[in-house]
């Protein structure tokens, strides 16, 4: 099988991303550790990070802030995006579709080359003399002009990423659309399919004005241009040497135009693998399945409006901020309605409590508490309280953690079989499940509380001089030892991966599915299929099949 | 499967795939050269006082022209390449050897006199004071126009790989289309600047 076969290249993809996300816990390992016990020495930090990062083991602020930045940016752009599209998708559309495989095989592989040099520049960028970015994720002006180099290397890598992701999302949209077997209308595409190639359009539309900002922010930084910085900037009290005239905002709109959008394309393919997940588990068909698309395909449109939310404290005005704050409200009509629906889909069903089940199921709780904590920020008067503290980071990071990767936990376990044509350890999911799902609550949860009582979420010490913090601050221990055990459960997954992919016990298809990608042997031959398939019916068919 | 007429036979699914995937690509690349533009317009918009480097240099005589000629070679290139489509339309199977100097390496004598005259333009700027750092006016000029002359540099670099590669036959309709609908992507971003910078 070669590297242009759509599974290995999604296979590859899968496994680089799983190590980003890897680098990525490690990263935040780190910084919890900083957090829970502030300017204490970590054992071997030295020895790893240099007398430059960590002298006598304690972490400097400018590294954890690079940890915070680069944890933010590993997590988002080279691992979970990845791995929900170049591995999930590239992995099932074309089978689910019927299709041979990819329609620009080649294009597809350049996006991965691309991928990871991206990635391997942005985290090659900690051995930089300045470190890595430290300016978070979101690369805020003028502070990420005057950071260091590694800046620029994430800029570069940000550029690189979204050609990347046009490449690819030009190769899924191009498959579904000219590569679907016969009778395979858009009607009876899977709702994996349609969550994937939503996903793919949000990134070949959204991404180019990061990408444009990236330019931006590359020549303010290299030639000395005045983009992003305002006339008459003084830091550290010394007027900064530019011609000024720019402006910091601009920034902020053209990243969240792709960074708001960015959640989605986190969210939807955890939404299609839910789906997917829960129809087959409960033996229903997906309720109100044209409901569903429409809300998925409104969720991805109705997110290209919302960005602003994300700048409620820029003092956009009240126009425009009452236009935002509108647009966020219904904005959670269409994610109401999947959530609704998958729910409703259960009703009746003969569940079956398998891993990949209870992490589907564990999912919509999860999401639900993400997406219900995200109003409040929506709307100026709450933002403006809620704004800068831990309560953001918990929500987002329900969305994110507990949301998605929780669905991609669901996925690895429900797809295994196909890979690979064994089960994976169901004693041994379940201990990953149930640890996974308590620790992940036990780190997120204590972050509404520490929000609400004022905590800033932006400081190295975790607000210790702040007489107000001082009783929330006893919960970052119980966090860190969390999110320390977390670790030690996937360890468990990993474990149940190896294993399985070679003792496990042979399956086709355990879960009796009756999508199309379960049509074929188990892992699946080159081209998928012997017999060019032939669709007839919905993908989901499970009434009849239970009859 | 249906081969047209050439060397390379293809089905109409990749036809169809290709003609989606050139789309898309189209559409990010819109957005691309939008977000740039709209960074622009923000920052023109939020300005009082806005500099327009080229009317203060010596070289300042030269920026109409500029702006006239490159805008024609976008457009020559875009009916050239536009003709190659017409020619696949109509069954031409192969193009003499002046035919393809004309139709083929059209785009790449372009992008090798507008990237030229952008550096020209470009130097002369800034030796005059007046480069990207001297102010936003001038770092949006360069950005913008810049950017331009990146894409016509790849478009020229893929017709003339396109060219090397098919030389004899006929290039797969696909890649004509492509090309086609790139340049006047280019052209009409290109006419978006020279409005917004020049008339407006």
């Amino acid at each position: 099988m070669r590297i242009t076969d759509h599974k290995r290249l999604a296979l590859v993809y899968g496994v680089t991303a799983g190590a980003f996300l890897l680098v990525g816990f490690l990263l935040m390992l780190l910084l919890r550790w900083q957090l829970a016990w502030p300017g204490q020495p970590i054992p071997i930090a030295t020895a790893i990070f240099g007398e430059r990062n960590a002298p006598a083991g304690i972490l400097l602020p400018e590294f954890y802030y690079q940890l915070v930045a680069m944890h933010g940016s590993v997590m988002i752009f080279l691992a979970v995006v990845p791995l929900a599209t170049g591995g999930f998708g590239g992995y099932l559309v074309p089978l689910q579709i019927g299709a041979r495989g990819l329609a620009f095989p080649r294009l597809s592989v350049a996006g991965y080359l691309v991928y990871l040099t991206a990635g391997l520049l942005m985290i090659g960028s900690f051995a930089l003399p300045g470190g890595a970015a430290n300016s978070g994720w979101t690369s805020y002006p003028p502070l990420s002009i005057i950071a260091s180099s590694g800046q620029t290397v994430w800029l570069v890598g940000v550029f690189l990423l979204g050609i990347s992701s046009m490449l690819g999302a030009v190769t899924l949209v191009a498959t579904v659309v000219a590569h679907r077997a016969r009778g395979m209308t858009l009607m009876r595409l899977p709702f994996f399919v349609w969550s994937q190639v939503v996903t793919a359009l949000l990134l070949l539309l959204a991404f180019p004005a990061l990408q444009a900002a990236a330019v931006f922010q590359l020549m303010d930084r290299v030639v000395g241009t005045s983009f992003f910085l305002p006339t008459g900037l003084a830091v550290s009290n010394t007027p900064l040497a530019v011609s000024g005239g720019g402006n910091p905002l601009l920034w902020q709109h053209l990243f969240w135009f792709l960074a708001h959008p960015e959640v989605y394309v986190l969210v939807l393919p955890a939404m299609g693998i839910v789906a997917e997940v829960i129809t087959a588990h409960a033996r229903r068909s997906l309720w109100r399945y044209g409901l569903m698309v429409g809300a998925v395909v409104g969720l991805g449109a109705w997110s290209m409006v919302v960005w602003a939310h994300h700048m409620l404290l820029t003092g956009m005005g009240t126009t425009l901020s009452s236009f935002f704050q509108v647009t966020t409200m219904a904005v959670s009509v269409p994610s109401v309605i999947l959530i609704t629906a998958l729910v409703v889909t259960l009703w009746g069903g003969a569940i079956r409590y398998t891993t990949a089940m209870c992490f589907a199921l564990a999912f919509l709780p999860m999401f639900g508490l993400g997406g219900v904590t995200g109003l409040p920020l929506g709307l100026a008067p709450t933002n403006l309280i809620l704004h800068d503290t831990y309560y953001v980071v918990g929500h987002f990071h329900y969305l994110v953690a507990p949301g998605s990767l929780f669905a991609l936990f669901a996925g690895v376990y429900h797809w295994f079989p196909k890979l690979t044509g064994r089960r994976m350890n169901e004693t041994l999911g379940l201990v990953h499940f149930v640890g996974s799902f308590v620790l992940m609550n036990a780190i997120f949860l204590p972050m509404f509380l520490m929000g609400l009582m004022g905590v800033n979420r932006r400081m190295y010490d975790g607000g210790l001089q702040y007489e107000l913090a001082q009783s929330a601050l006893r919960w970052n221990p119980y966090m860190t030892w969390s999110a320390v055990a977390l670790g030690a459960f996937q360890l468990v997954f990993l474990w149940n991966l190896h294993w399985s992919a070679r003792r496990g016990e042979p399956a086709e298809n355990p879960w009796r599915a009756t999508t199309l990608e379960w049509t074929t042997s188990s892992p699946p031959p080159p081209g998928n299929f012997a017999e060019p398939p032939l669709v007839t019916g919905s993908p989901y068919r499970y009434e009849e099949t239970e009859a | 499967m249906t081969a047209h007429t050439g060397a390379t036979a293809v089905s109409d699914r990749d036809l169809r795939a290709a003609d989606v995937g050139t789309w898309l690509f189209l559409a990010s690349l819109v957005m691309f050269y939008g977000a740039l533009f709209s960074g622009y317009v923000l920052l023109r918009a939020g300005s009082t006082t806005w500099d327009t480097p080229w009317l203060t240099v010596t070289a300042s005589w030269r920026i109409f022209p500029f702006a006239l000629s490159q805008t024609i070679w976008l457009a020559g290139v875009g009916a050239g390449v536009g003709a190659s489509v017409w020619r696949w339309r109509v069954g031409y199977p192969r193009g003499s050897g002046p035919q393809r100097a004309i139709f083929w390496w059209l785009p790449v004598l372009a992008a090798v006199t507008f990237t030229a005259d952008w550096v020209n333009l470009a130097w002369t700027l800034a030796a005059a004071g007046r480069g990207p750092a001297s102010g936003v006016g001038a770092a949006s000029w360069f950005v913008l126009t810049g950017a331009v002359a990146v894409g016509v540099m790849a478009g020229g670099l893929v017709a003339a790989g396109t060219a090397w590669r098919y030389r004899g036959a006929t290039p797969p309709p696909h890649r004509l289309r492509l090309l086609q609908r790139y340049w006047m992507v280019l052209l009409a971003f290109w006419l978006t600047i020279v409005v917004g910078f020049y008339l407006v």
